[in-house]
């Protein structure tokens, strides 16, 4: 047999790739770099006189990540990718050309617009080397907030996910005019984690934990390993964060300083809710005030441990290697740090902030109970009611446009599974029963193992088929998801 | 397959230069393992696969002469357990299957390391058996007896392995011996099955 130490064996978990096994592996699933996309192209888009422009290509790019050459999969060669911004009417026209040896697409996660033709439609399956160009307008009502465009093609979601393939789109609007908001020093942090071979490149899905769901030892903020946040006299930080990872939770705490809810996926609360943590699974965003009312120093944005299941065990590292992602469980770590010079008077912070109403009640209801089991003729695979995704053909949910329904949401399994519906918000009822205080849009609620979180949704404007799924990417690819018909 | 396998040493130890200088497993190249895959993704199950055959029920031990009574604790929800007790029972295991909640608990009092966790717990012959192992490495390690060890682990739920079975994904892993101080070694090594 073969000795490994104690300490040597805690430490696997925490590090990159030494085998030549993986490296074999992992070889030629992605292919060569690129070199048409430059680095040094634009890293925010906005919209001119009500139109978003944009030529975007996804390739491979050597990036430096935390020090060390990566290979990742780059929008535009950047990762994350560049920031898209529009606003409430406009057009957006956005010329994607694959460049991957993959076949793939884009989700725009957390947008209220048409889910079929060249929008937000999951069916569609660009081929390497081909373009298609992707036009919708946002809807003029459409709520200002913190959104995001990924890769949606079912089988391959994890993996270019976790190779890098995830950006902002922000939706400028009522929300950033107001006077206290909009004083604040506004950030965008868009949090991710990779797990890297010998050769750089993304470890392939054969050695990751598919069934916890991959989780990398790299965690980078705005692709850099714990950035520098400055606050120089505003004082007022006004962070915008989203959870791009396709499997990690990140529970988030500022050293000394408590947050300032002021919005969720789908836009702002009614009030800014003062919170001391803040867990944001896969596919969530946050947005939150930070009064820079401390000494002056630094303060380390730290991501808390948090056991997302099962049976107490690792965090879903990697496989076959003994890697465990163990040892760092229950360790808290830096994710980025806050300084400041001196202690700024600190901007007040707003009051009222939106007017969201409670949903009124539903005209249907419906039960999705989430587990992972062995399926005859198939093996393990992840489920919802029991049937596991087979692709667009079979519709598993239908609802007529103009409603409002209650999803009971029931999590029997033994892991964390946070749900995620395309194309409309929903506000969360209850948690187990327990009426939610809190009122607030979201497209992607967590269930915990065990629990049972009903959530109200009306299904506006567009008609059509889309989907629901786990957010655990991996999960999702196993099968975690259903289509979805919204009929007129 | 097994038994060529178990040959294999893994004889370095590759510091990889991630976090504060971490160690990283490595195998030598040169050994009779090497890998070949040609698709490193991993797609959702095809409906297509109409049977289940699991490389595992045959049986690659024939000689063993232990005991064949086990006790095996899982959660009352888990999925995946009750066909790992399947691949048991299909190589002549008698089984008393405890269903608990006190999974966490369970695993602590018999030492379990966190990282080497899974579902569920086996004990046999006084030995500790956590997770989804092949239960030919059980009759194995069994006669073999290695000093100071306290069992085998194969750490989470590796896609492929017995109980876990998943269409043709086949995802690699180790079944790793632990003793109560928490030393680990590799005790077999599933690359190919």
């Amino acid at each position: 047999m073969t000795k490994i130490n104690r300490r040597q064996f805690l430490a696997l978990s925490g590090a990159g790739a030494g085998s030549f096994i993986l490296a074999s592996c992992t070889r030629g699933q992605i292919g060569r770099a690129s070199s048409s996309s430059t680095p040094d192209s634009p890293r925010l888009y906005q919209s001119q006189n009500g139109l978003l422009e944009v030529d975007l290509e996804a390739s491979e790019q050597a990036v430096n990540l935390g020090g060390k050459e990566a290979y990742l999969l780059a929008y535009n060669g950047q990762v994350p990718a560049p920031r898209l911004e529009a606003k409430p009417g406009d057009k957006v026209r956005l010329h994607f050309t694959n460049n991957l040896e993959q076949p793939t697409n884009i989700h725009y996660h957390g947008l209220h617009i048409p889910i079929t033709g060249n929008a937000d439609n999951v069916f569609l399956k660009i081929e390497p080397g081909k373009k298609l160009t992707y036009e919708f307008q946002i809807p003029a009502n459409h709520p200002a907030g913190t959104f995001w465009y990924h890769p949606h093609l079912h089988g391959l979601v994890a993996e270019q996910l976790f190779a890098g393939l995830a950006g902002l789109f922000i939706v400028r609007g009522e929300l950033d005019e107001i006077p206290e908001v909009k004083a604040a020093k506004e950030e965008f942090l868009v949090l991710q984690d990779f797990a890297l071979d010998d050769d750089g490149r993304p470890m392939g899905s054969r050695h990751m934990s598919l069934m916890m769901g991959r989780e990398g030892d790299i965690i980078t903020v705005n692709g850099r390993v714990n950035p520098n946040f400055s606050l120089a006299g505003e004082g007022l930080l006004r962070w915008r964060i989203l959870n791009a990872s396709p499997s990690r939770f990140y529970r988030l705490a500022l050293e000394n300083h408590p947050f300032h809810l002021i919005a969720t996926d789908g836009g702002s609360l009614n009030e800014p809710v003062e919170v001391n943590e803040l867990l944001l699974t896969p596919g969530q965003r946050a947005e939150v005030l930070i009064k820079g009312n401390q000494q002056s120093g630094e303060y380390r944005l730290l991501n808390l441990p948090y056991d997302r299941g099962s049976m107490g065990m690792m965090g879903g590292g990697m496989m076959g290697r003994g890697m465990m992602g163990g040892s760092d469980r229950n360790a808290p770590t830096a994710l980025a740090t806050v300084n400041y010079e001196s202690s700024v008077e600190s901007l007040s912070l707003p009051t009222k902030l939106a007017s969201i109403v409670a949903l009124s009640a539903p005209q249907a209801e419906k039960t999705f109970e989430l587990n992972h089991g062995m399926t005859p003729g198939v093996g393990m695979a992840f489920l919802i009611n029991g049937e596991y995704y087979q692709g667009e053909d079979r519709i598993h949910t239908q609802v007529k446009l103009n409603t409002v329904e209650d999803w009971e949401l029931i999590n029997t399994g033994v892991m964390d599974h946070p749900f995620h519906v395309h194309g409309n918000a929903f506000q969360v009822i209850s948690r187990d029963g327990q009426p939610e205080s809190l009122l607030a849009w979201r497209d992607t609620v967590l269930v915990k193992r065990g629990e049972t979180v009903r959530i109200r949704i009306p299904f506006n404007d567009f008609t059509g088929k889309t989907v629901y799924h786990c957010h655990v990417l991996d999960h999702e690819d196993l099968g975690m998801m259903g289509n979805l018909m919204i009929e007129s | 397959m097994s038994k060529l396998l178990s040959k294999i040493t893994v004889t370095s130890i590759a510091i990889a230069s991630v976090l504060g200088g971490a160690y990283y497993l490595s195998s030598t190249p040169g050994t009779n393992n090497t890998v070949s895959v040609s698709n490193n993704s991993v797609t959702a199950p095809e409906a297509a696969q109409a049977t289940l055959v699991s490389t595992w029920d045959k049986e690659t031990e024939p000689n063993y002469a232990g005991t064949r009574d086990i006790t095996v604790y899982r959660s009352p929800t888990c999925g995946c357990c009750g066909v790992w007790l399947e691949h048991a029972q299909k190589h002549g295991f008698k089984i008393e299957d405890v269903k608990t909640e006190e999974m966490e608990t369970l695993k602590q009092k018999y030492n379990v390391p966190p990282e080497l966790a899974s579902c569920h717990t086996t004990i046999i012959d006084g030995y500790v058996m956590e997770g989804h192992i092949p239960v030919d490495d059980i009759k194995r390690f069994l006669t073999e007896k290695p000093e100071n060890f306290a069992g085998l682990a194969v750490p989470g739920m590796p896609l492929g392995s017995p109980g876990m079975e998943a269409g043709d994904m086949k995802q690699p892993f180790q079944v790793l011996a632990f003793n109560k101080e928490g030393k680990v070694e590799v005790f077999q090594e599933h690359q190919n099955y």
